[in-house]
């Protein structure tokens, strides 16, 4: 009789325990969403697209444009701002524990890792009208992303797909010539109508089939492969929907954002907090030219750069501003030059946020990369000719013929020069030296005793956290020099 | 989601079916104590089994037994007897008076066991020892109490909490807190219970002990039971205190009066004056030289305005302490019923601070027949605190106050005072002004019913909830400071948890064999809300809620929720209270873990050996027991959702369009799980000469592993956020003894001594994921490692070796390598790498902030109605960082410094008339007197032994004759003197060595004083009186 109680309290008991919900640990976060149970329909793939663009407003009015800046002749030495962060990269020993480093690979990554996910969860996703739009522009991203990784850092890991963390500490580096294959072979994949990009001349920030095209050029370009950018740059050229604009200073006009000079551009917003564009602000604090004032003046121009100019260059003082008037005084500082591309002609909302885009490529990029490969081929080229003469007119500047160019290297070396005057101020200088091996030799003479030019610095050092972490050169190697 | 075990209480009613009963012969009597005043309440139970009965009003009791059971009779503060039943029907005993603690009854966790069969470690606070302390914060009751149990006071604002180490720390970046049991309840803090109805504290420091509470336990379980009251008790206790506080012994800083700064700075100035003046001395006085030269303009423009102000005293006051406790027991036949109320309010030293607390609780149990009972444990609180934030932050006004300028008198005003607008605000007004006002409210409720349907089985179902509601208020008045403009916040947080548990517990005993089990499911949910507002847009000082906002700055609102599901079990096995087997296991599975690491075993076992009641047989050894115990117990203090990869927003605007987005932040990790901490231990508990002598000595050594670590992961997982992740080892190993001696046991005079003695020792054993080593920063400069090998969260410094010569500085050598900018007399750095500069690589590591010693001793005598507490605590072997030392004790211009920093004590003026300053002797060696800016932030200049004994608490008390009383209508009066805090010796400067007030809550940099809020000495005058 005991012995039945029991059991059958104890059956009781067990009924009640066994009673459980399977659902009961199962708890998703309530004020945020997961990466388990987002990506689950055509919105919520545009969303995450959306959440990748995002990055790039730091990545490029905060990070990569000046770190390609501080590097070439552009840069003063000398002068800016009181933290060393910036002048380091200009006096070439910076190490590898440099915030440029860090910010620049960690966003480029970061900005990776969204796409991947976008690529991988999109799977999941029923088919729908823009998907193969939102998987083109996903790929061009991340190919943009790889093409700057690689060329700042060389051989970097090459992920396609979300790492997961124990395998995080185990990538190892690819090589170079391997990522550039993959960036060059993406970008060309989105390039034609089919991939679902746009082949209007804008698509108000989006990659069009031209922003692929232009792409993939500029990273051949890199290489020194003339001939494969060429078609590329052809066909953007010959679809006529480009045109430069006849005067220099509307191209840096927030009101011809994504105009027709513009191949493809970052796209910043100052009517929205957070989403403007602080690249213009870096400006002497008093100067009272400039609207709201800057904060500081982090990066000051060369007197190389300024003294280059040809007598009667338009794009000088639109591009740089020589002294400036104090607020505080009225006094006038003389010789004291900072960048104003961006911020001459416009204004911003609060002092650091400016609503002008930071283009990447530019129509005028494309033509003049044309003209380099044309001469390239044969000397001398009309087309050419008739290409770098448009752009030293817009320039305000006498046309050259083949009387002051007379043989191939000599307008090679013009075209080179005035790509210097053209895109002062953005981020090609740098690597127009790099790629056609004139850092040495220019950056040598450029280059003060107290700061001198090694080419172990045409790579970035891998950043010193990451080599940290991961904790094993076999795995993860640090660049020569760092 | 959906309540697993919500039919819990349809279960409990169908088993309310009638009881069985066993014909045996009725055993029956009276029990009394030794002046024959009968005792209700004692325990009878038959030896070997669950089953009993107590005495009645009258001490009368009646039980069935057969005639080879052996009748146990005990009650608390009596010592036990037992008696063969035999033949008789009826015994009647008188009890005699007698402490025997070896018989206490040890709270052990879903149930309890005696003193003596405890086969693990386990310690227990009788709040007895306590009693007519002023304790107001319940963590403060633990200090010198218990062995392996370390209470740290970081703060001494009124209200804050202790930081309680069972121990010592296991993990590297995640709390090591124990979980806390309040009447069955478990629970996240002991914030705002009352002292005054907790009956005992029964802490389980290993997880042997601890493995029944499974995936939470591995920083040991704190069980708090309250106050209920005894069978055939009827009684109103009233207890009443008041008190004076003062800055406890070494927490004044002697700092510099108005003259000796203005002197203090003019030598500054001259200083400058003279190196400015290429080297020489021109003889000239301050007066004569340009204003540039003058430390403070004003004083030489307004020389009437200069005040001399002792900031110290200004910011701090009177304060008053004051208590009031009623309680109501009533205990009836099979029931017991208790509520109290308490009122306890304590000002803070710190001007407008104060902590306020109002409580009220309910106890009940009532066994209505022979198979059911219920019954429910109900407190609610509301506390309330004023100027917590302000004073007590860093670089709060109490620290910002005694840096403050002395000549600037308390009522500075930018309005009326030459000086005008400073950026920070004059810290008396600060603290006047702002209004900083936290309210909480909280309510703890437990109740259960329970049924033994047969012989040894209890059944109990228990139901709870612990509900928290926390409101702040934040108002920055215009001109406070020079920011002209109001300043708003406004917080509200609300965290509730439910608990719905159902236990079995069934005893059996076959003769000398002794079995109990115990098999449990509980399932406890948690949710949390919190939202912030914040603005700066009020039109007006007067109304300062945010109806009068016009725009938010900034705000929040989030909500979380977590689960908890477990199983669990007990076996015991007793054989004659000689050989004591013990198993449990408890299976819990928890929403926070990772979907493919959801469920967690976490087994132990004991065993014990009573060689007092087997092998030996002496009169003089009256307990000897040894034991060994291991098992396994985890932690689980993680967010609620670390496991998953969360999204935030993160929009881009498409041809000045806005998208929305959402990009991950945090890292998936599916794998996440507890931590594991699994110990080994070895016990000895004895007793001596009639347990004149008694106590326990224990080994232990804990491992824990899968250790819950904040990892940086690498950048190509598209996440720079540090992410938590199982990874790393820690070990902790220490012996601890209590030893508890009845000195002098007369009529008279009565005198006992109790000693705890705590050593805890730890080294990180691994880290993985490649990791060498953590380090820990504080204003972005390293200030602590955790290196593999190591012990946890070490100071990793510059090392100081002395002071630079003249001619170190000029004749630079390798040997002997400058900081920069470096005169002679400053602190020389060492070059502890031996590359011949000072570099990131010298620094080293300088010790930890972790105490290796604990040592607690309380001495109690009684004479005649007079009787005395003596508590000491001696904390040793442990470093502490001064960092305040760098504000106030560095020869910096700005700020106040600490008066040996004044004329006297300065050589002026030295070689060819320039006055170079002096060396002298403070802190850990011998400085040149203007180090200021030169040295690095973080050396060992300010590193300090924390070792420290103080003398905690003194108490006298005074209880009056029954006979006197008694005609007044009193059981019982008491009148009482406390004092808290009496002598401290110490060879830190700062106060309090256990101040950690670094800039952020970080296990990383432990031990960072910038200048704590100051402790206390308490002196309070009490009246306990029964009726």
């Amino acid at each position: 009789m005991k012995k039945i109680r029991i059991l059958f309290y104890s059956l009781i008991t067990s009924i009640a325990i066994i009673g459980c919900d399977d659902d009961f640990l199962d708890l998703a976060p309530i004020s945020q969403m997961t990466t388990g149970n987002f990506y689950q329909s055509s919105i919520q793939i545009d969303q995450a697209l959306t959440g990748a663009y995002s990055d790039l407003n730091p990545l490029y009015d905060n990070m990569m444009i000046r770190a390609a800046i501080w590097r070439g002749d552009n840069s003063s030495q000398t002068q800016g701002y009181a933290n060393n962060l910036e002048l380091n990269i200009s006096q070439y020993n910076e190490n590898a524990g440099s915030q440029v480093s860090t910010d620049i690979w960690n966003t480029c990554y970061s900005i990776i890792n969204r796409v991947n996910l976008v690529i991988q969860k999109s799977e999941g996703v029923e088919d729908y009208a823009q998907k193969a739009g939102h998987l083109a522009q996903a790929r061009f991203l991340r190919a943009l992303m790889y093409y700057e990784l690689v060329r700042h850092f060389g051989d970097v890991p090459l992920v396609l797909n979300p790492v997961g963390l124990e395998e995080s500490f185990t990538i190892g580096r690819t090589a170079s010539a391997e990522v550039y294959a993959f960036v060059t072979s993406e970008f060309e994949a989105v390039s034609s109508p089919s991939s679902g990009l746009s082949s209007n001349q804008n698509d108000k920030g989006r990659p069009t089939i031209y922003s692929a095209l232009g792409m993939a050029a500029k990273a051949y370009m890199q290489q020194g492969n003339y001939a494969s950018a060429k078609p590329h740059l052809k066909s953007i050229i010959d679809s006529g929907k480009f045109s430069m604009q006849s005067d220099y200073a509307e191209i840096f006009k927030e009101s011809n954002d994504n105009g027709p000079h513009v191949v493809f551009s970052i796209q910043y917003d100052k009517t929205i907090a957070g989403m403007g564009n602080a690249q213009p602000q870096q400006v002497p604090k008093m100067a009272a030219e400039i609207p709201l004032n800057g904060v500081t003046r982090k990066q000051m121009v060369s007197d190389d750069l300024w003294l280059s100019y040809e007598a009667g260059d338009l794009r000088r003082d639109l591009t740089i501003q020589n002294g400036w008037t104090s607020t505080e005084d009225g006094e006038f500082v003389p010789d004291d030059r900072f960048w104003i591309k961006y911020a001459k002609n416009n204004s911003p909302a609060t002092f650091q946020e400016w609503g002008v885009d930071i283009p990447i490529v530019r129509y005028t990029d494309v033509k003049m990369l044309y003209a380099e490969i044309l001469n390239s081929e044969s000397y001398p080229s009309a087309e050419a000719f008739s290409i770098l003469n448009e752009v030293r007119t817009r320039a305000g500047l006498a046309n050259l013929t083949s009387a002051e160019l007379s043989s191939l290297s000599s307008f090679f070396d013009a075209i080179i020069n005035e790509r210097r005057f053209e895109f002062a101020g953005e981020s090609n200088r740098w690597w127009d030296l790099l790629r056609t091996g004139k850092d040495e030799a220019v950056l040598s003479a450029f280059a003060s005793p107290a700061y001198p030019y090694s080419s172990v610095k045409r790579l970035f050092g891998i950043p010193e956290a990451e080599i940290l972490k991961v904790n094993d050169p076999s795995i993860l190697s640090q660049n020569p020099g760092y | 989601m959906k309540k697993p075990i919500n039919h819990i209480l349809v279960v409990m009613f169908l088993v309310l079916l009638p009881n069985l009963t066993f014909a045996q012969q009725n055993i029956s009597g009276i029990i009394s104590d030794e002046s024959g005043v009968p005792l209700p309440g004692v325990n009878v139970v038959i030896k070997g089994t669950n089953t009993g009965t107590t005495t009645d009003f009258d001490g009368k009791y009646s039980i069935n037994a057969s005639d080879t059971d052996i009748l146990t009779f005990s009650f608390v503060g009596f010592i036990d007897q037992e008696i063969e039943v035999g033949n008789a029907d009826s015994f009647n005993l008188s009890l005699q008076m007698g402490s025997d603690e070896l018989d206490e009854v040890v709270l052990t966790g879903y149930g309890t066991t005696k003193r003596a069969n405890l086969t693990n470690s386990v310690s227990k606070l009788n709040t007895e020892s306590l009693v007519d302390r002023p304790i107001m914060t319940l963590g403060e009751a633990f200090s010198g109490q218990l062995a392996g149990v370390y209470a740290q006071q970081s703060s001494g604002l009124p209200g804050a909490e202790f930081n309680i180490k069972v121990r010592g720390t296991n993990s590297i970046t995640s709390g090591s807190n124990p979980l806390y049991i309040i009447d069955g309840m478990p629970v996240e803090s002991m914030r705002d219970i009352n002292i005054g109805d907790v009956e005992s504290i029964d802490v389980l420091k290993d997880a042997s002990a601890g493995a029944i509470y499974g995936a939470r336990a591995a920083g040991g379980v704190v069980i708090i039971k309250t106050k209920q009251a005894k069978t055939g008790e009827t009684k109103i206790d009233l207890d009443v205190y008041t008190g004076m506080e003062a800055i406890a012994p070494g927490n004044a800083l002697d700092m510099l009066s108005g003259p000796e700064y203005i002197e203090y700075r003019e030598w500054g100035q001259t200083l400058r004056y003279i190196n400015d003046n290429g080297g020489v001395y021109d003889g000239t006085t301050i007066g004569e030289r340009s204003n540039k030269y003058h430390p403070r303009r004003w004083w030489y423009t307004n020389p009437d305005d200069i005040a001399d102000t002792n900031w110290q005293e200004a910011i701090t006051q009177q304060a008053i302490r004051r208590n009031y406790q009623v309680s109501i027991f009533k205990g009836v036949e099979g029931g017991n019923f208790m509520i109290s109320s308490n009122y306890n309010a304590t000002d803070g030293l710190v001007v407008n601070t104060k902590y306020e607390r109002f409580s009220f609780r309910a106890n009940g149990n009532y066994k209505i027949n022979d198979i059911v009972s219920a019954g429910l444990s109900l407190s609610t609180t509301v506390s309330r605190e004023n100027g917590r934030r302000e004073a007590e932050r860093k670089e709060g006004a109490y620290m910002r106050a005694i840096v403050a300028d002395p000549t600037i008198p308390v009522d500075f005003n930018h309005r009326n005072h030459p000086l005008g607008l400073i950026d920070n605000p004059n810290p008396v007004l600060q603290m006047l002004n702002i209004k900083d006002f936290g309210k909480r409210k909280r309510s703890l409720v437990t109740s259960y019913i329970s049924i033994q349907p047969i012989e040894g089985l209890d059944i109990k179902g228990q139901f709870g909830f612990d509900i928290e509601d926390f409101t702040y208020d934040w108002f920055k008045p215009m001109w406070v400071n020079k920011k002209a403009r109001r300043e708003a916040r406004n917080e509200h947080r609300n965290d509730n948890k439910f608990l719905y548990q159902l236990t079995a517990t069934y005893n059996l005993s076959l003769g000398s064999h002794n079995l109990d089990f115990l098999v449990g499911a509980s399932a406890e949910e948690q949710d949390w809300e919190y939202t912030f507002l914040d603005s700066w847009d009020f039109g007006s000082d007067d109304i300062q809620t945010f109806n009068a906002a016009t725009a938010f700055r900034n705000w929040d609102d989030y909500e979380m929720e977590a689960s908890l599901q477990s199983y669990f079990g007990r076996a015991v096995y007793n054989y004659d209270d000689k050989y004591l087997v013990n198993f449990t296991i408890r299976r819990d599975g928890s929403s926070k873990f990772g979907e493919n690491n959801k469920w967690g075993v976490f087994p132990a076992a004991s065993v014990a050996w009573r060689l007092s009641n087997d092998i030996i047989d002496n009169p003089n050894i009256n307990q000897l027991k040894i034991r060994a115990s291991w098992g396994q117990a985890g932690n689980d203090r993680i967010g609620a959702y670390s496991s998953f990869g969360q999204l935030s927003g993160s929009n881009y605007s498409f041809g000045n369009s806005l998208s929305y987005g959402f990009a991950p932040s945090t890292a998936s990790n599916p794998d996440l799980s507890w931590e594991t901490t699994t110990t080994q231990g070895l016990g000895i508990d004895f007793g001596f000469f009639g347990n004149k002598i008694y106590g326990s000595l224990d080994y232990y050594k804990n491992v824990t592993s899968d250790v819950l670590l904040e990892v940086e992961l690498p950048a190509v997982t598209g996440l720079t956020q540090a992410s938590v992740l199982n990874s790393g080892e820690v070990e902790n190993w220490g012996w601890e003894l209590e030893l508890n001696t009845n000195n002098i046991d007369k009529e008279d005079f009565f005198w006992s001594s109790s000693l705890n003695f705590t050593n805890n020792e730890n080294k990180v054993t691994k880290l993985g994921y490649g990791i060498d080593q953590i380090i820990g920063t504080s204003r972005n400069q390293p200030t602590h490692r955790t290196m593999v090998g190591r012990p946890l969260h070490s100071y990793y410094m510059y090392k100081t070796d002395g002071i630079y010569s003249e001619s170190d500085i000029s004749n630079p050598s390798e040997d002997r390598p400058l900081i920069k900018n470096a005169v002679p007399g400053n602190p020389a750095i060492a070059d502890t790498d031996g590359d011949g500069v000072i570099g990131i690589g010298d620094r080293t590591e300088l010790g930890n902030n972790t105490p290796d010693y604990i040592i607690g001793f309380t001495n109690t005598f009684r004479y005649k109605n007079f009787d005395a507490r003596i508590l000491t605590t001696a904390i040793l072997d442990f470093k502490a960082y001064w960092f305040f030392g760098r504000y106030a004790d560095a020869g910096q211009q700005g700020r106040n410094q600490l008066s040996i920093w004044a004329n006297g004590a300065r050589r002026l003026p030295s070689t060819n008339g320039v006055p170079t300053g002096e060396a002298y002797t403070a802190g850990n060696g011998t400085f040149f007197k203007e180090e200021g800016g030169r040295l690095p932030d973080f050396t060992d200049r300010w590193l300090y032994d924390g070792d420290y004994i103080r003398l905690k608490n003194i108490t006298i008390g005074y209880t009056f004759d029954k006979e006197i009383i008694d005609q007044i209508g009193m059981k019982n009066l008491r009148l009482y003197m406390s004092a808290d805090n009496v002598l401290n010796s110490t060879k830190y400067p700062g106060g309090n060595p256990e101040a950690n007030n670094s800039e952020v809550e970080n296990t990383l940099t432990t031990g960072v004083d910038y200048a704590g809020y100051p402790l206390s000495r308490v002196v309070t005058f009490g009246l306990r009186a029964t009726f």
